[in-house]
């Protein structure tokens, strides 16, 4: 299979347009000078746009941005995003178009992130040989003092440029990026819009129309998706965004329904009935948290069906020399419906807990990565018991992946490389990793980009977020992959997984229809799946209607005088 | 909403924003605007309150239970403020509006509710398995959902007092939506909205008197 990272991103914008896609005419970029000779020739090879890449970005960013001419939003801002996937030089970019606009403008330039990626941006304006002469890096957790600092000193920026846009989904983001002393704000997000309400905020952004107005155009017309693809080809015309991204590095098994059994049926059925009559005696407040117990529940029996499958699809993929990532959830259920023959609740493990003792049956020995309390991230009471799982985390993949590491003084892990600086290759000490969907994000080193290192091989079960799901099969398809990742999604035809793959699908559908190739793939499976799933459940479900008019008909004519009488004068029948 | 909620057929929250009475508007009287004069320091309030070496999503958290504390705190203010003037105009035609109105201030709670959020959540997730633990939770779900609505519609153009204060809520619901919620319940009661919030959480916390009073008074 070809690497498509060996080429440069598909241009989404581009093809959306049908080539017709806004140019720059004048070359921002040019003007961007080493600060340190001898690392000039990264950043001469990006001038010359061998890969147009990063000097599209840069100028058609600038072009929008110094146009007095382009829309602002309702706190007369001019917006630019570049949506590109990952692995297109993002980071680059951003810098880039820092130094160029400062340039231009003689003011400085802000560019804020997390501050955890913070020092690879810094690690990367070295690699430009560029120092941070009117750029000012402020950790975007640190941009209330940072504000308050601006507005004392009376200090205007050129721009204020985020990177890892996708924290605008938070408020308080939102807030402080609008009281940045700059009439310029650029985004930069492989992921800017995973629901309708993202979507409208950066879009909003761009065109400088109202919230309340994007939306009612959007549900005033009869196909939403339809309506957010017109939106964009709209807005990338009026060139205030970009997008460019890599297809799937990788293989997408076929639309395979493993079995439910019967019983499998009967217990759903007898949940579901037992939740109807527990949500008809209580209130309004209890009746939404049985909901997702309910949920929770339908989840963790239907994924607990799949463990012998799932068990053998890891087997032959370990026999292939492969390693396997597993995604799916970890919830322990002691059923409020279902009792053991001892009359106790029954109990059934969270699906990643089955798996790990399943396998551990069999003699394989997985990492095993653990969920985060619910609510851990916001809740600061919450913070040292997830900092203690994140640790335990971390040690967990430091056993899957490929590299050697060394722990340094201060704990922290350093990859050795060797003479040649490039990274020494060791293989990992165990060949499966489990996941919880919640931590599918981030893991950079999950990433065979040794050329010695075996291939991958992704197992998920279906989830309803159409973002973890596309993070979960990210962790294959990278820049430096060196060989392409098989992806297997295993569901069934219970009520759950119908359920999840329908949601799954219209949040997948959405993504797509904000142009991403490599979603494509994924919505197709996620439609067979789903087709596959209703189909077999509908027949079944006839299957048993009609055994049920079946056994209605047979009572009713034991119970029919007429019937009674006639078989007793059948032949054989004693008097 | 989806087809399991669908099978069970579950209730809606009432989502209608029809008006049983005309909304009470106290600037005339005070000649003053309560919630604007306020909201102009909700800032300076709010980031003290909010420290910037912790990661977003905990800021988030935090400037939302500031906003939660500002709307009560606002809102107990206009109280106080139509109490002082109704002992100086006990003749005037809209003594008996303001009376009813100030009758309201019994529904609002103390002040020490919206710290109590974190602990009963905390339980709850905790001890999601009893019924208090899922009702709590359901609560806050529910208190969700209606928030949002409401953000959504106090969006669209054209407004009157109701969505000037959804606007302080600065884009969003909290993490604990049951506080603004609240908040917003007693302050314009004669919304259809308005009356099951205040329902939902007697029903809760009546719950919690009965099985854990503990919860209430700071025990864990």
């Amino acid at each position: 299979m070809e690497n498509p990272f060996d080429r440069p991103p598909i241009n989404v914008s581009e093809a959306l347009l049908g080539g017709s896609i806004p140019t720059w005419s004048r070359d921002y970029l040019a003007a961007v000078s080493p600060a340190i000779p001898d690392k000039a020739r990264l950043l001469e090879s990006l001038r010359t746009g061998e890969d147009p890449t990063i000097r599209d970005g840069v100028n058609l960013a600038l072009r929008h941005l110094l146009d007095p001419e382009s829309p602002k939003d309702g706190s007369g801002r001019t917006a630019f995003l570049v949506h590109d996937g990952t692995g297109t030089g993002k980071s680059f970019q951003a810098i880039l178009a820092a130094k160029a606009i400062a340039h231009e403008t003689g003011d400085p330039a802000l560019l804020t992130t997390r501050a955890d990626l913070l020092p690879p941006l810094r690690r990367d304006l070295d690699r430009l040989g560029l120092d941070e002469s009117q750029i000012r890096f402020v950790p975007i957790e640190q941009l209330g003092p940072f504000i308050r600092e601006a507005q004392i000193q009376r200090q205007q920026y050129s721009v204020a440029i985020v990177d890892e846009a996708q924290d605008c989904r938070l408020p308080e983001v939102r807030r402080l990026l609008d009281k940045v002393p700059s009439s310029r704000q650029l985004f930069f997000s492989a992921t800017p819009f995973n629901n309708i309400n993202e979507y409208c905020y950066f879009y909003s952004k761009l065109t400088g129309k109202p919230i309340h107005e994007i939306k009612s155009e959007l549900t005033s017309k009869p196909d939403l998706l339809a309506a957010v693809s017109d939106q964009i080809k709209q807005v990338t015309a009026a060139g205030a965004m970009l997008h460019r991204e890599f297809p799937f590095y990788g293989s997408v098994l076929p639309a395979e329904i493993v079995p439910y059994r019967a019983e499998s049926h009967a217990a759903e059925t007898q949940l579901i009935d037992g939740y109807a009559r527990l949500i008809g005696m209580t209130d309004l407040a209890r009746q939404r948290g049985l909901l997702e117990d309910l949920n929770s529940e339908l989840n963790t029996a239907s994924d607990g069906t799949k463990v012998e499958s799932i068990l053998q699809r890891t087997l032959e993929a370990l026999a292939q020399n492969k390693k396997v990532i597993l995604f799916g959830d970890d919830i322990p259920v002691a059923s409020r419906i279902l009792k053991d023959a001892d009359g106790l609740p029954k109990e059934t493990p969270g699906f990643l807990s089955a798996m790990r003792a399943a396998m551990a049956a069999h003699g394989i020995e997985c990492s095993f990565l653990r969920a985060f309390p619910e609510g851990s991230e916001s809740v600061p009471a919450l913070a040292s018991e997830r900092a203690g799982i994140g640790e335990k985390n971390s040690e967990q993949m430091a056993r899957f992946v490929d590299g050697a590491y060394k722990t340094n003084e201060t704990g922290q892990r350093i990859e050795l490389r060797g003479p040649d600086n490039r990274p020494v290759y060791a293989p990992g000490l165990t060949k499966v990793i489990l996941i919880p969907y919640s931590q599918a994000a981030g893991w950079p080193e999950l990433n065979q980009r040794f050329s010695t290192a075996p291939e991958l091989s992704i197992i998920l079960t279906p989830t309803v977020s159409a973002d973890r799901f596309m993070q979960a099969v990210g962790r294959g398809s990278r820049r430096n992959s060196q060989g392409p990742t098989d992806v297997q999604l295993v569901a069934n035809d219970s009520r759950a997984d119908c359920r999840r793959l329908s949601q799954l699908l219209r949040g997948l559908q959405f993504i797509g229809a904000t142009g991403s190739p490599a979603v494509a793939p994924f919505v197709k499976l996620t439609a067979d799946l789903l087709e596959n799933a209703s189909t077999q459940r509908a027949l079944r479900d006839q299957r048993l209607i009609q055994l049920q008019k079946g056994q209605r008909a047979r009572s009713a004519r034991i119970v029919d005088p007429n019937f009674i009488r006639s078989a007793s004068r059948a032949p054989g029948v004693r008097q | 909403m989806d087809t399991i909620d669908k099978l069970l057929k579950c209730p809606e929250p009432v989502s209608s924003n029809h008006l049983a009475g005309p909304v009470f508007n106290s600037t005339p009287l005070l000649e003053r605007d309560v919630w604007r004069e306020s909201f102009n320091q909700l800032d300076a309030f709010a980031e003290s309150n909010v420290n910037p070496d912790l990661p977003l999503e905990q800021q988030q958290y935090l400037r939302d239970l500031s906003v939660d504390r500002f709307l009560h705190a606002t809102l107990e203010r206009e109280f106080v403020l139509l109490e002082t003037w109704l002992r100086k105009n006990r003749r005037h035609p809209e003594a008996e509006t303001v009376t009813a109105f100030l009758q309201r201030k019994q529904k609002l709670g103390p002040f020490t509710r919206i710290e109590q959020q974190e602990m009963l959540y905390l339980w709850a997730v905790r001890n999601e398995r009893e019924e208090l633990g899922t009702s709590i939770l359901g609560w806050r779900l529910l208190c969700q959902e209606l928030a949002d609505t409401l953000l959504a519609w106090a969006s669209e153009s054209g407004g009157d007092l109701r969505k000037q204060m959804i606007g302080f809520w600065q884009e969003s619901h909290g993490f604990y939506p049951q506080n603004r919620l609240r908040i917003w319940a007693v302050r314009f009661l004669e919304d259809a909205r308005a009356p099951q919030v205040l329902a939902w959480e007697t029903a809760v916390y009546q719950v919690l008197q009965e099985t854990r009073p503990g919860l209430l008074i700071g025990t864990r």
